[in-house]
């Protein structure tokens, strides 16, 4: 890695997994007040990788959660187009992404692309409404901070998670914006199905503390397919390749 | 603090903290320290059947409220009679056993209560331990027996607490 290239450590914000990316050899950039590991040598390489088996860690960008009575109703007086059920995520017109995980809760993931910053634009919209509010409106939960993000990509990536994850997600039995509460590695979690292009993909979100933990467990259960860990890179190429 | 940015919290600590040494230190030290001060753990030094007046913390019940839970359960226990006290006991190096938790405070052949926590106080150059003793032994100068691991006898003396720093004049550095 060239000297003076960006590192976690140049920030205060840093992904709850840096060193087992600096181990694999990742490259960062900033984004977002963060190191966000953008490649890991080989771009174009990995891209193809990706598209068998790929591991991403988001876990810089932007995101958050709202919960509480009151809050899909003060979502949709934001233009957030809020699921009508819990467990279905929508994709929102700029390319975030919004999840109903309970009739009053809502995750909100911010657009891959990073140039949109609905996560941020929400977050200031909740904290100058007045107060008391008007009308319930539920409240802000620092999902940045409580859950690390990961992306898992690829054809074989039902498979994997197969192995780890007691609930079926092959791509016929788990719909395009289905949600599972579940158990992965015998940790607490919440997979989301979001395709990039024509490829499967999921979003794993799963408690900080143990982000480390999960890390090294989904490369192991992904070491028999040849499974290799991906930059933001790819994973913005993936889904720019419908 | 969002746990995001913890670690550089911890870095900008110990950065600042270098001209004066600063070093990271467990919980060993921390246990270390806080039995130093005399302060206990509830669940160690503690145990079902403590009541606030044996480990020496009435100061904390409310006086003045016409109610509060666990209030009855305070006089009811008062009205028994008081069979153990916890107090703090030193022992003068060196010893070759170390006394250990839950190793019993004998009063001749019975069993007076037992150690709840016990460490080599590097400050005081000594063993200082809390544990439940005798109502009559629990006065400061008053000798204890503990039986160890092995079987074999060892005294300690009831001592004051805190064992350190009594005037808080650390505090004040």
């Amino acid at each position: 890695m060239a000297s003076g290239a960006p590192q976690p450590t140049d920030h205060l914000r840093r992904s709850f997994v840096y060193r087992e990316l600096l181990k694999a050899g990742a490259h960062f950039e900033g984004e977002g007040g963060a190191a966000i590991a953008t490649h890991y040598g080989d771009p174009a390489g990995e891209e193809a990788a990706a598209r068998r088996l790929g591991l991403a860690d988001l876990s810089p960008l932007a995101r958050a959660g709202f919960k509480g009575a009151g809050t899909a109703e003060w979502l949709a007086t934001q233009k957030v187009a809020v699921p009508p059920e819990s467990n279905q995520a929508v994709a929102q017109d700029g390319g975030a992404l919004a999840a109903r995980l309970a009739p009053g809760e809502v995750l909100i993931l911010g657009a891959l692309a990073g140039d949109d910053d609905l996560p941020a634009r929400l977050t200031a919209a909740w904290a100058k409404a007045p107060v008391p509010p008007n009308t319930p409106r539920g409240f802000p939960v620092p999902r940045a901070d409580t859950h690390a993000w990961f992306l898992l990509t690829g054809a074989d990536s039902p498979a994997m998670f197969a192995k780890i994850c007691g609930v079926d997600l092959r791509p016929a039995k788990f719909a395009l914006g289905s949600i599972a509460q579940t158990s992965i590695a015998r940790l607490n979690g919440t997979v989301i199905r979001d395709d990039k292009g024509r490829l499967p993909a999921y979003h794993l979100l799963a408690d900080s503390a143990s982000a480390g933990y999960l890390w090294g467990c989904l490369r192991d259960a992904m070491a028999e397919f040849g499974g290799t860990p991906i930059g933001l890179r790819a994973v913005r190429a993936l889904a720019n390749s419908a | 603090m969002p746990a995001s940015q913890g670690e550089a919290l911890w870095d900008a600590l110990m950065d600042a903290g270098a001209a004066q040494g600063i070093r990271p230190f467990g919980v060993e030290a921390q246990r270390v320290l806080r039995l130093e001060k005399g302060h206990i753990i509830i669940g160690q030094d503690t145990d079902a059947m403590s009541h606030p007046h044996e480990v020496d913390m009435a100061w904390a019940i409310a006086k003045k409220k016409p109610f509060f839970v666990g209030g009855r359960s305070i006089e009811l226990r008062l009205r028994q009679p008081t069979t153990r006290k916890l107090a703090g006991f030193a022992i003068d190096e060196p010893i070759h056993e170390m006394p250990g938790e839950s190793n019993l405070v004998l009063r001749g052949n019975a069993i007076a209560g037992f150690v709840t926590s016990v460490v080599r106080s590097p400050n005081l150059e000594r063993v200082i331990g809390l544990a439940y003793v005798h109502p009559d032994d629990a006065e400061v100068g008053k000798p204890i027996e503990i039986k160890l691991d092995s079987g074999r006898r060892l005294g300690a003396e009831v001592v004051p607490l805190p064992f350190y720093d009594p005037d808080n004049q650390r505090q004040e550095m």
